[in-house]
């Protein structure tokens, strides 16, 4: 069966994942900068993977990172559609639940990192602040 | 956290006062408008959100509820743009929340964060003294309008900003004041004058007796002889209108808007000329909310309907009722309402369709009975209410060219305002008004006059509708003349302005 043969090889990080590695470091330095307290990465859920959770003063922010090599292809945030703000939204609701709900304030922000291919550090790091609501079927 | 901000809606012509209720929430940022909002106030929410981060300041909220109470009422209109932006402000602590009780406040918002006019401020500065409010912050082009209202305080808001500071003390502002007598009587003035028009001294004569009495006038005459340049000049030779008159004219100004930008008052009587496609809602008043039409925007003032029988039938029938009681109900959907519509109807119609019947220089083209078909599109019961009739014929080119003016129209208003006064005295109302046993009383005639009148009715066929017109109209030419008894020329003068019962001209 060739599969098996390639297996060990998909199992490397490809230059997609790394980069996407790479740049959720990059997100996490800058927000810790411009005053984001980071309080969990890669929270995981049943749902769906939030890349970081911060404290922004009396925010509670849940921050989808999108890295990407250039904008050829539109924003890096364009990626973050539907699908993806549905996950987040479960996976936000239950980090909430886990916590039982507490009277916060809280939103979504999306990270557009820009890092070029051979570049040692990134272009460009922008925050869309409140970047959507939560999802359809979990507006509350 | 909770903010309360005072502010008022028009309804009908009154207004009623607003409680904007403000609470942040916790949550995902999110602003939910309740208390039956109409689109414009939904869109509020993208406005007040864009002029208060364009005004300087921060929108960080997380689920944020305004509640606009009564919550029973339809609220309509971008007017609660400022005061929900101040509440918003105050929920979030960016302006002191604790003088927020003494004012009221209305306006829409730019993006910019500049304060746009809304209509029907009059009424809200009413209800804002009603509600014993100390102060109430409009948009600047309205402050002159709302500075009519004594007692009040007006802050005229140019911007967010401005009124932001200004609650938390941070800004000096003084209230807007209006000397509303001296305005007032500044601005009594027409562009129009009855010396402006040439000849027609019959059918100025008739314009006198119909201002003096109050009476509901119709212009018969060919395209082009000056019924409508006539019409135009019956509000300068009508008294002067008094204070309480114009506000309530103004109130009506006010709501649709058509109050000229920084314009305080309608100090002088409103002229209303309605095209004949008008439809009744048009007329009355009405549409989906209840909105004043042409004849409550006429109120002390004049309806003038050019072309009278191009009018659709039903909208001239409609008329009936407000003409004879001064004012129209409307019952719509959304409610009943009582709008005021004391005017003097003034009308005007051509003798037959192609306008020339009876003109010395052109001939009629119709045929007798297309002019009765065109007659009878008017019903009786309408001409009942009016009680002159006077034919405008074609002016002949020696009275155009001269320059004889004739009497200006201050002349004749006094005139006029000596007539009514006598009026006044004798009955408290004007002799249009007058009722059958109140008729019998006061326009009693001597010997020859009933001689002349009982002639009159039987050679010329008047109806007993005519009659008691024609006594009325006496009664008034009388007391223009100063007169106590009615005598037989007064009575003469008065049969002849009943050209269309007299039949003269089929």
């Amino acid at each position: 069966m060739p599969w098996k043969w390639l297996r060990p090889l998909a199992r490397q990080p490809t230059a997609q994942i790394d980069r996407g590695e790479r740049g959720e470091e990059a997100a996490a330095r800058y927000l810790r900068r411009v005053g984001y307290k980071i309080l969990v990465r890669r929270f995981k859920s049943r749902y769906g993977e939030i890349d970081l959770v911060c404290r922004q003063g009396e925010w509670l922010v849940f921050v989808e990172v999108k890295t990407r090599a250039d904008e050829q292809f539109g924003a890096p945030s364009e990626a973050v559609n539907r699908d993806k703000q549905r996950h987040l939204s479960r996976a936000a609701l239950e980090y909430l639940r886990l916590l039982h709900n507490p009277s916060v304030r809280w939103r979504f922000d999306v990270v557009e990192v820009l890092w070029p291919p051979d570049a040692a550090a990134p272009r460009e790091v922008r925050v869309i602040e409140n970047a959507f609501d939560l999802s359809e079927p979990f507006v509350y | 956290m909770l903010a309360t901000i005072h502010s008022a809606a028009v309804l009908g012509i009154e207004a009623y006062p607003v409680e904007i209720e403000v609470n942040a929430g916790w949550g995902q940022p999110a602003v939910i408008i309740v208390g039956l909002p109409d689109a414009a106030v939904k869109e509020s929410r993208d406005r007040v959100k864009t002029a208060i981060e364009n005004s300087g300041y921060k929108f960080v909220m997380g689920r944020t509820t305004i509640n606009l109470a009564p919550a029973d009422i339809k609220k309509e209109g971008p007017s609660f743009d400022l005061p929900i932006a101040v509440g918003l402000l105050a929920v979030s602590e960016q302006i002191r929340g604790d003088r927020l009780e003494e004012f009221a406040l209305v306006g829409e918002l730019a993006l910019s964060g500049e304060v746009r006019s809304v209509n029907g401020v009059l009424p809200v500065a009413l209800c804002a003294r009603e509600q014993r409010r100390r102060g109430l912050i409009v948009p600047a082009d309205n402050a002159a309008e709302a500075a009519v209202v004594s007692g009040l305080d007006v802050y005229p808001a140019r911007h967010l900003r401005e009124v932001a500071e200004f609650l938390t003390g941070t800004r000096e502002w003084k209230p807007y004041r209006e000397d509303v007598a001296a305005l007032f009587a500044k601005q009594q003035h027409y562009d129009v004058d009855l010396q402006d028009v040439k000849g027609q001294e019959h059918a100025k004569r008739a314009l006198e007796v119909a201002a003096a009495g109050g009476h509901n006038l119709l212009m018969v005459g060919p395209p082009g002889s000056g019924k409508t340049l006539l019409a135009r000049r019956l509000p300068t030779i009508l008294p002067p209108m008094r204070l309480e008159e114009a506000v309530e004219t103004t109130k009506i100004h006010s709501i649709m808007g058509l109050l000229p930008r920084g314009e305080a008052l309608v100090a002088t009587r409103p002229f209303r000329a309605p095209h004949h496609s008008t439809s009744t809602a048009g007329l009355l008043g009405g549409t989906a909310n209840v909105t004043p039409g042409e004849i409550s925007l006429a109120n002390h003032g004049v309806l003038f309907l050019d072309e009278l029988p191009e009018f659709h039938r039903d909208v001239l029938e409609a008329l009936r009722q407000p003409l004879e009681e001064g004012r129209v109900v409307v019952s719509r959907a959304a409610g009943t309402m009582t709008f005021p519509a004391e005017f003097m109807l003034v009308a005007a119609m051509n003798p037959c369709p192609c306008g020339f019947y009876g003109d010395r220089q052109r001939e009629c083209r119709c045929s007798p009975g297309q002019i009765t078909k065109y007659r009878n599109k008017i019903s009786g019961p309408l001409f009942d209410r009016i009680d002159l009739h006077v034919e405008v014929p074609a002016v002949p080119y020696r009275q155009l060219s001269g320059d004889a003016g004739g009497e200006s129209s201050a002349t004749v208003r006094e005139r006029v305002l000596h007539a009514r006064e006598l009026q006044y005295q004798r009955t408290g109302k004007l002799n249009a008004r007058l009722s059958p046993r109140e008729l019998k009383q006061h326009c009693r005639l001597d010997e020859p006059s009933q001689e002349l009148l009982k002639m009159a009715m039987t050679e010329l066929g008047l109806s007993a509708r005519a009659h008691d017109r024609i006594l009325k109209v006496s009664r008034t030419i009388a007391d223009l003349e100063g007169s106590a008894m009615i005598q037989a020329h007064h009575v003469s003068e008065a049969i002849q302005y009943r050209s269309l019962d007299r039949q003269l001209l089929v």
